[in-house]
């Protein structure tokens, strides 16, 4: 299990989370190697189902980029995230998932640097609790 | 199959040539790859311009940029123009440069990252449908809602731009709460001929009617299409057809009342100001009686609005200078910040105006007929020389609580505007967009959107004239179609989309096809209602889409396979 590279998919809002994303490049700040970033118009656009699927289809853990409360340039589209991503841990919980592998995390537009930290920690934390057990390895 | 032309954008020498060559080997065996060219730096305008020569050569339908991040481009087709001939919903970029060679992966693994980004570039490419825009005629006919100094101002600047204007007031006479105030602070003029001077121009307008006293009883329809009902005194009601509505509608104030503060010599600042316009010199007189001290008390409720200060400064210097009084003033920070105020705050001072700082609310009572004041001044930085110091005096003059109007919380939930914490009407952005509200044709400035001081409510009004303007000069409006769009078909019309839509742009139609699922054992004829996207008013965030339970919603520019091709996912 020493080489088991978890596969994040990180949600990044086109107001805070992408811009972020960028310029952790360019502080040239350590990515975890298996993360896939999702460009999204908000977080708002993110339903539950991408949230699942990616879970169904590969993903290990998925993280959400959204905005800082009432800092979202469609007012509510974060706060909207924040309900979908409970109802997601409320069906987590239901079929025996481990909820934390389902984060959202706040971020301003120049947050490279938490967003790498988050990231980081995220990757850890799911080596920690071993690959998705959901995903069909055969 | 469709033709992809990519564009490798070297940004200066940033990717390196070995990897370059890499890529382009392995572009050379992806079939739907019609070219693929170098450039130094696609965002100069140079560039851009052989980019158009070559896609009308190529007759490509599709164009793929391995570079930097979107936003550059993004940024410098905005500044250059577009490539055409082609679409701008037919770009689509792969972030190596700061997804790939910049965060710290080693070469062999950073060109397999790369080759697989622009694999999924390639299968977005190809995904993407072009979107076209659209045109709103706009006919130039404004509603503004309140008739104070910002309503007035703004009906003014728009009037003489050529635009037709309904100004509708509540109440008889104009205004607002500046006919309370009787000087500038700045100006040696008295604000009630300045003030009539406007009104009257504005009644001879031929371009403005004046529906006072007049209130909004409905509103329906978006940008462009609003229908506004109006309710006018005689009890009649009007219908107007707006391009765009401006929400005017001043501020409430509520004076602090009980025990000490019911009494007759407690009076509140705009009190103050109506006895000084109304005094003689030598010195001011209150029920006949010479008034010889005067203390103000501010900042007891609404702390971070400024022109209390300003007043009382102003009121102070009066009162002070001519009318020979000893004036005190008690506040918790001198606001000072408006343009001459410093000035005007320092001769206070030299004339002896006296100002204390204050943490602990000061206690009033009634001594002889006069009133104490005690008071902890602050303003000492050793805690132990902070003296409690009681004041005698003629007059104290509160400063009045301001609160949003009793009946913006009404105004808003018609007009579908959102309200800030405080209760007044939210702006979009309280930095960048200062005068627009949440929805698109709809603008606020003034007291319902925050309490301002009049040469700030005259700079703001401008904005907004201006801000209307570059929306009407046009003569329409023209937007991308990168809107949400609802299938009526499958809308089971559970006005979800209608409450969770921040910008209110989603409102339930009459449709003439039948609603699939509400058809059982009905006529087929029947017209059906189902929620419909207004494409001017939506700013395409897509939060419907994500709450729709139907998923009867799609983003035109943003469609879910879009989304599932960037994770990797096959939907």
């Amino acid at each position: 299990m020493a080489d088991f590279e978890p596969k994040i998919i990180a949600f990044c809002c086109d107001q805070s989370g992408y811009p972020s994303a960028d310029m952790a490049g360019t502080l040239r700040l350590n990515l975890p190697k298996n993360v896939e970033i999702v460009r999204v118009p908000c977080a708002g656009r993110v339903e539950t189902l991408y949230l699942l699927k990616a879970l169904e289809k590969g993903a290990d853990g998925v993280i959400l980029f959204a905005c800082y409360e009432d800092n979202c340039q469609y007012l509510r589209g974060n706060l909207r995230a924040k309900g979908r991503l409970s109802y997601v841990h409320r069906l987590m919980e239901k079929i025996g998932l481990e909820k934390e592998r389902i984060e959202i995390c706040y971020l301003a537009t120049n947050s490279g640097v938490k967003l790498a930290e988050t990231l980081q920690r995220k990757s850890k934390e799911l080596k920690r609790l071993g690959p998705n057990p959901c995903v069909d390895r055969r | 199959m469709a033709r992809i032309g990519i564009f490798i954008d070297t940004l200066k020498g940033t990717l390196p040539s070995s990897f370059r060559d890499q890529l382009r080997s392995t572009l050379r065996e992806i079939p739907e790859v019609a070219f693929s060219t170098e450039e130094e730096e696609l965002v100069s305008s140079e560039a851009l311009e052989r980019m158009s020569k070559l896609l009308e050569r190529e007759k490509v339908e599709r164009v793929v940029i391995v570079g930097g991040s979107p936003k550059i481009y993004e940024t410098s087709f905005q500044k250059w123009g577009l490539p055409l001939p082609l679409n701008p919903y037919l770009f689509t970029v792969a972030n190596i440069r700061e997804q790939v060679l910049w965060a710290s992966i080693d070469e062999k693994e950073a060109f397999e990252k790369a080759k697989r980004m622009i694999l999924k570039a390639i299968r977005i490419a190809s995904s993407l449908k072009p979107i076209e825009s659209q045109t709103l005629p706009l006919k130039p006919e404004v509603l503004i809602l309140g008739g104070g100094l910002s309503g007035l101002s703004i009906a003014l600047t728009l009037a003489k731009a050529g635009i037709q204007v309904f100004l509708v007031e509540k109440e008889k006479t104009l205004g607002g709460k500046t006919t309370e105030l009787w000087k500038f602070y700045n100006k040696e003029v008295e604000v009630k001929g300045w003030l009539e001077q406007k009104i009257s121009e504005l009644r001879q307008n031929p371009r403005i009617s004046l529906l006072a006293p007049a209130q909004l009883k409905y509103l329906r329809g978006h940008l462009g299409r609003f229908q506004a009902t109006v309710l006018t005194g005689k009890g009649e009601e009007m219908t107007l057809t707006p391009s765009v509505i401006v929400v005017a509608t001043g501020y409430g104030v509520e004076r602090k009342r009980g025990g000490i503060y019911d009494h007759k010599r407690v009076i509140t600042l705009s009190e103050m100001e109506k006895l000084l316009s109304e005094t003689h010199p030598p010195f001011p007189l209150f029920e006949g009686k010479r008034v010889e001290t005067v203390t103000f008390l501010l900042d007891e409720t609404n702390e971070d609005i400024k022109f209390d200060a300003i007043n009382a400064i102003k009121q102070s210097l009066i009162l002070q200078g001519s009318l020979k009084c000893q004036v005190t003033i008690l506040c918790k920070e001198v606001k000072v910040s408006s343009e001459g105020m410093e000035r005007l705050y320092r001769k206070a001072r030299g004339l002896g105006v006296l100002f204390v700082k204050y943490e602990e609310p000061p206690r009033l009572s009634l001594v002889n007929g006069q009133i104490q004041v005690e008071v902890k001044d602050t303003s000492i930085l050793h805690k132990e020389d902070q003296w409690t110091i009681s004041i005698l005096s003629d007059l104290v003059v509160l400063s009045e609580a301001i609160l949003p109007h009793q009946e913006l919380t009404e105004l808003s939930a018609l007009l579908k505007l959102h309200l800030g914490k405080r209760g007044f009407l939210m702006e979009d952005n309280p930095q960048l967009l200062r005068v627009r509200s949440n929805r698109r044709g709809i603008f606020v400035a003034g007291g319902c959107r925050f309490p301002q001081e009049i040469s700030e409510t005259l700079f703001e009004a401008d904005a907004l004239a201006q801000e209307v303007l570059v929306l009407l000069s046009k003569g329409a409006y023209t937007y991308d179609l990168s809107v949400a769009e609802v299938d009526p078909k499958k809308c089971a019309l559970c006005y979800t989309c209608p409450r969770v839509c921040p910008h209110s742009a989603i409102t339930v139609e009459k449709y003439a096809e039948r609603n699939v699922y509400l058809t059982f054992g009905i006529p087929q004829n029947t017209q059906w209602g189902a929620a419909k996207v207004d494409p001017a008013s939506c700013f395409g965030c897509g939060i419907c889409v994500g709450e729709c339970p139907a998923r009867a919603i799609t983003l035109r520019h943003y469609p879910d396979e879009l989304i599932y091709i960037q994770m990797g996912v096959d939907g």
